[in-house]
């Protein structure tokens, strides 16, 4: 290599080799912390593939338990022929669709978590703590009532516009996200402050909500119903495949951006310092978690504190390096979700349980655990 | 001369805040920035290193006008400390990767992977490397920040209030690195410090910032009673001791 010396010297006069007082007598410091690195980044590798692992029990766990038990081996068998007819109509009609919707939902909502805490320096930041997921259920509720999006055949409730109800939800979503982003830059609010920023933005949205539902006849007084708490039962292959493209492609742009959100966890200054454009990468870090979130508010309605359960847990686990979070908080979040839904359907088995009921069981002391924390601090 | 101010102005309304501010900064040059509360000598830093871009007036990275470089370019010329840093839970290791990223594309390389492992020894951070920020203390967290700067391989650190937070051996131990490595690299080290003894014993040069103006600069010798006075105004006494002049108030 041309240039093996620590600094370099940007004029053209001669350098100086590394030699610093520091430096005397020790030379093998250096593989050792490399190696001890790797070690570190091994460990974490080995997370992520315990996590990979879970999670293929946890779906095959949720495809043979239900009001018809499906021995796990027929669930493979079924799964791996593509087989539609008898037991696998169940699991690929009935039971994949939702299982995949909890994955997409729950690796959402921790992807869009994960961003916001990072571009809004804020550990407690989260679609739903912010208020995004009301925003975007109250324009979810709009297009129904408003835009004819919603319809009713004899046995179910169907959604017969995806697309306008989705593009409602985020546009009222980017609303709520502007709003928190221009508080955010006018003041220098605290993170606490503006959970409840949030917080007040959600009271909107709720009123919002109420009046749609005031204002919407008995079918589409169902379907707002129905989103007030999430629930993953509407999944369909179709609903899951535009989730999907939307989660994958906001995701890859996250992914180029690791370093950047690792460069921003240290402060805005420091990012800046480091020739980062700090505005660019918030807005689109925001815009980009509106969008998830608001698609999966409008499919499967609001399911709380994901956003913070997935990259909290992940956190504690294996740090906040963005390189690696980004790809373990997503797996956290889709097991965490799955989890739960599977446990809604059946602890009052044949009752279904919203799953939104115990993720909040589940995040809301962990919500709290957090503000703790940060007032000891 | 590695960098040099021209004639800068900044204000964050109106009326300016620093004003026409000129001074050049050489190799193996520790400038310490002194003046009272609210002076600009933060806005003089990051109008350095166009985290505020000067109203007025050129700041030269070398023989290069910053303003005809990009944010990234600049990011590989001069590293900058702020005065509070966000402790967030990575480690050692990854915080002071993040000093690379102005230097790689898409992903750190093996030569990125090198000069991290070697700062973080230079600055005697190798039994910590692996171990999650949020669990050292401030003086730690503090050379973790300026490791984070130095491996952007700077010819200029911008250091703000470096040793505000920390007891009195972090503070000496802060600087004094500092110091040391300014005078072992061809780079140079701009700060700003309150603690004006501090600053007499670690630095080389000085500029007295007054009312967003410099009032003086040069070495040791502006470092006056009627400077500081003017500077400061308060009455301090000038007394030398063992070599390096001790700035008492009265």
């Amino acid at each position: 290599m041309a240039d093996q010396r620590l600094f370099q010297n940007h004029a053209a006069e001669a350098e100086e080799p590394l030699r610093s007082p520091f430096l005397r007598g020790s030379t093998g410091c250096t593989e050792k912390t490399l190696s001890q690195y790797q070690g570190y980044i091994h460990f974490k590798r080995l997370f992520i593939m315990f996590l990979l692992v879970l999670l293929l029990v946890l779906i095959l766990t949720a495809a043979s338990a239900g009001a018809i038990s499906i021995p796990f081996h027929q669930v493979l068998s079924v799964l791996a022929r593509f087989d539609a007819a008898g037991t696998g109509r169940i699991v690929w009609y009935v039971r994949m669709p939702r299982i995949i919707a909890a994955l997409l939902v729950g690796s959402g909502l921790s992807v869009s978590g994960t961003v916001m805490q990072s571009v809004l320096r804020n550990p407690l930041a989260s679609p739903y703590t912010l208020g995004i997921s009301s925003a975007a259920a109250f324009g979810a509720s709009f297009a129904i009532v408003f835009l004819q999006a919603g319809s009713s055949t004899s046995s179910s409730i169907i959604i017969s516009s995806p697309h306008i109800v989705t593009l409602s939800a985020f546009s009222f979503s980017v609303l709520a996200t502007a709003a928190i982003l221009v508080i955010t830059r006018l003041t220098r609010i605290s993170a606490e402050t503006l959970v409840l920023a949030g917080i007040a933005i959600g009271a909107i949205c709720s009123a919002g909500l109420t009046l749609m539902q005031y204002l919407a006849d008995s079918v589409q007084l169902a379907h707002i119903v129905s989103w007030s708490f999430g629930n993953l039962g509407r999944a369909s292959w179709q609903m899951n495949l535009i989730a999907f493209s939307v989660l994958i492609t906001v995701y890859l742009l996250c992914y180029l951006y690791r370093w950047d959100f690792n460069a921003m966890d240290g402060g805005e200054e420091i990012a800046k310092g480091l020739g980062i454009s700090t505005e660019r990468l918030r807005i689109t870090g925001l815009v980009g978690a509106s969008l998830i979130s608001a698609v999966m508010v409008s499919f499967f309605g609001i399911i709380a504190f994901i956003g913070l359960l997935g990259p909290h847990i992940t956190r504690r686990v294996i740090g906040g390096d963005h390189r690696f979070l980004l790809v373990a908080s997503p797996l956290v979040g889709a097991a965490v979700l799955l989890a739960a839904d599977t446990a809604a359907r059946l602890i009052l088995a044949p009752m279904v349980l919203p799953v939104g009921i115990l993720t909040s069981l589940l995040g809301g002391p962990l919500f709290i655990y957090l503000l703790l924390g940060r007032v000891r601090r | 001369m590695i960098l040099s101010a021209d004639q800068v102005e900044f204000g964050y309304r109106s009326d300016p805040t620093i004003e026409d501010v000129s001074f050049t900064v050489n190799r193996h040059d520790v400038l310490t920035i002194l003046g009272p509360n609210g002076v600009g000598k933060t806005t003089l830093l990051k109008c350095i290193n166009r985290i505020l871009a000067p109203r007025s007036g050129s700041v030269y990275i070398g023989d290069t006008d910053s303003k005809r470089m990009t944010p990234q370019e600049i990011a590989r010329r001069i590293g900058y400390v702020p005065q509070r840093g966000e402790i967030s839970r990575m480690t050692v290791y990854d915080l002071v990767l993040i000093g690379r990223r102005p230097h790689f594309e898409w992903t750190a390389g093996t030569r990125d992977h090198e000069l991290t492992a070697q700062v973080i020894e230079l600055m005697g951070l190798s039994s910590l490397a692996i171990r999650y920020a949020d669990e050292l203390s401030g003086g730690e967290f503090q050379l973790i920040q300026i490791a984070r700067a130095l491996v952007q391989q700077p010819s200029v650190i911008l250091l703000d209030e470096p040793t505000s937070s920390l007891d009195i051996k972090n503070q000496h131990r802060v600087l004094s690195t500092i110091r040391d490595i300014v005078s072992a690299h061809p780079m140079a080290a701009v700060m700003t410090v309150h603690d004006i003894n501090l600053a007499l014993r670690y630095s080389t040069t000085f500029i007295l910032l007054k009312e967003g103006r410099i009032f003086a600069a040069g070495g040791r010798e502006v470092i006056t009673s009627e400077n500081m006075h003017a500077v400061y105004a308060i009455e301090m006494d000038v007394e030398e001791f063992n070599g390096v002049p001790l700035v008492i108030p009265r």
